[in-house]
């Protein structure tokens, strides 16, 4: 069972027209692989995952395909989608405060997930819910799953909201900035869960991150996504040793934990010159243009071709080889 | 601090309470007990000052002023229970279903309520029990109607604000559809408001109940109630005027201590303003 994201495209209604936030955006994610989608804040990452399950906002218009076992979910009706959403296809969110529910217990959260899909009886379903709290490395999970979540830590809710994705034991597990609002310190533990639960299961994991450091060590593959467009796509490894796409350079030389520990330690932060641009008035050209230092005429009129670096490595810029060759890893 | 402390130690939630409670009890006291039958005319003792035997005194009738205050404060309390749980059930039902469904429903019924809305509460219940004939079932109804929009704003409103947390989004990603979503995620979180409102418009209830006796619309003679000791005490007011100021003070009491109640709820409810005002 594949996810085959064909040439997605979602457009935002807003009160100064219509805002193209994910623009002919292809990848494919098969059984037990794991993907990351890396982009800051706008580039259209948590759209895509809003778009295959199937939860955009009212008034957003999807082209494109996303096809998961042989059906497209785009075309699917609203019951359909809501037998496969939680069933096969689950959801962690950012905020492990405002995702769980303030006023109903833990176990009770989970348990619903179970009952919603007539897996479980009652009693089955509580059971369970302490079994997965446990398996998400929570400590005395018969207490914690009658208590309420302002009672939890932001880690220990983090791992319930992991627990309530699980419980239906889905095909596909998309997590959207699941450690964004997390210590440090608590970050690599929940996505080391993750990624050892996606494994034990065989799911397919979608990792969406604005962190290239927090992905890297958990995806095997990985695409950068600027302005709603993916602009380079590889194996994770791979693409690292040969980082082609200017952005994807400038977004790895800006993070704060390789620019600290780098032998040249720079006085300041590395920043990308210009500004993200805005999306209503973006043309078709490559998004990036504007900021690039090897822009060509062409750039700014037409969106480049993919060009493969490798079997296992894509770039979307004209200038890759330019690029590449001053790429120091 | 748990809970029951918090609610003593604040003031007007205290004192809410206390009154309303003091007033719940007379109604309950007046159905087996009352210092003289409130309904018994006694011509002879009619208009008696205040005595041993009748502590406030009696009305033109030689009713005894005490028993009918008493068995008045059934008649409110069953008004105000009664129409509170029709708006509720109504207003609330409809609001959560203008919320979840949006479109069309949530604008025809939302316009609906704005229409009810725009006519003043009382003037509505008039028109209300004018079509219906007048009786303390009708009275009932009519109030209990006109507090639907008002229960049916404000589930919407607070509604709607709950559908945009995410963690109904989480639910939503989880399978549940619209419905369940509703009554497992939204009334939940919209309870607490809601039970503060019915507080309120249980005094608004009481009020509008009086009002409309008082016109003669609502409770019937002989039936004690406060509304009809005002009107009856209004062609007295310069001979006798404690006969219209003691139904007045179990009114604006009664008022009173509900909306000390409501206050004092909405405050330890909401555990945000409760902080910011210590």
């Amino acid at each position: 069972m594949t996810l085959a994201v064909e040439n997605l495209s979602v457009t935002l209604a807003t009160a100064r027209g219509p805002l193209a936030a994910v623009r002919g955006l292809s990848f494919t994610l098969g059984r037990g692989e794991s993907l990351g989608i890396v982009g800051e804040s706008g580039c259209g990452k948590t759209m895509t995952a809003l778009a295959i399950m199937g939860l955009l906002p009212e008034g957003a218009e999807v082209g494109g395909r996303i096809v998961w076992d042989g059906q497209d979910l785009l075309s699917l009706a609203d019951d359909a989608m809501g037998r496969l959403r939680g069933r096969r296809l689950a959801m962690v969110f950012q905020e492990p405060m405002t995702a769980l529910n303030p006023v109903q217990t833990i176990g009770d959260q989970i348990a619903e997930a179970l009952l919603v899909h007539d897996l479980a009886d009652r009693v089955g379903a509580m059971r369970e819910a302490v079994a997965l709290l446990e398996r998400v490395g929570i400590a005395d999970p018969e207490r914690r799953v009658r208590g309420y979540p302002h009672q939890l830590s932001g880690g220990q809710r983090q791992r319930a909201m992991i627990a309530m994705a699980l419980a239906c034991k889905p095909d596909v597990l998309i997590a959207d900035e699941p450690t964004s609002a997390l210590d440090v310190t608590v970050q690599q533990q929940i996505l080391g869960l993750i990624r050892s639960l996606a494994a034990e299961r065989g799911m397919a994991m979608l990792l969406i991150s604005h962190d290239l450091a927090v992905v890297a060590g958990n995806v095997a593959r990985l695409l950068v996504m600027y302005a709603g467009r993916g602009v380079e796509w590889g194996e994770t490894a791979q693409m690292f040793g040969a980082l082609a796409h200017p952005y994807a350079q400038g977004l790895f030389r800006s993070a704060p934990a390789r620019a600290l520990t780098a032998t040249t330690r720079p006085r300041r932060l590395p920043t990308i010159a210009g500004q993200v641009p805005d999306l209503v008035t973006l043309g078709e050209g490559c998004p990036f243009a504007e900021r690039c230092d090897l822009v060509e005429e062409p750039c700014r009129s037409r969106m480049p071709e993919w060009q493969a670096l490798a079997p296992e490595h894509r770039v979307a810029c004209r200038r890759a080889e330019e690029s590449l060759r001053r790429w120091k890893p | 601090m748990t809970f029951v402390r918090r609610a003593l130690r604040h003031r007007s939630f205290a004192v809410g309470a206390a009154v309303t409670m003091l007033f719940a009890f007379m109604a309950l006291l007046s159905l087996v007990w009352t210092p003289h039958n409130p309904t018994r005319i006694n011509v002879r003792g009619r208009l008696a000052a205040p005595s041993p035997d009748h502590w406030l005194g009696t009305d033109q009738f030689g009713r005894d002023v005490l028993s009918i205050i008493m068995a008045g404060a059934q008649n409110s309390v069953a008004v105000g229970v009664v129409a509170v749980a029709i708006g509720m059930v109504g207003g609330v039902a409809l609001g959560l279903l203008a919320a979840a469904c949006r479109g069309w429903i949530e604008e025809t019924i939302m316009r609906a309520a704005d229409f009810l809305f725009a006519f003043p509460a009382i003037l509505l219940a008039i028109m209300l029990v004018a079509t219906l004939g007048s009786g303390a079932v009708n009275a009932i109804l009519a109030i209990g109607i006109f507090s639907v929009p008002v229960f049916a704003r404000l589930a919407r409103a607070s509604a709607n604000a709950i559908w945009t947390r995410e963690f109904v989004l989480a639910a939503r990603a989880s399978g549940r559809g619209p419905w369940r979503i509703t009554g497992i995620h939204i009334l939940p979180n919209i309870a607490s408001v809601i039970l503060v409102q019915a507080t309120v418009q249980f005094a608004l209830a009481i009020l509008a109940e009086a009002a409309l006796s008082y016109l003669g619309l609502g409770a019937q003679p002989p039936t004690p109630s406060w509304g009809r000791m005002l009107s009856e005490a209004q062609p007295l007011i310069f001979q006798n005027p404690m006969l219209a100021v003691y139904p007045g003070i179990a009114i604006a009491l009664t008022v009173l201590g509900l909306n000390l109640l409501g206050d004092g709820l909405r405050d330890l409810i909401d555990p945000r303003l409760t902080r910011s005002r210590t």
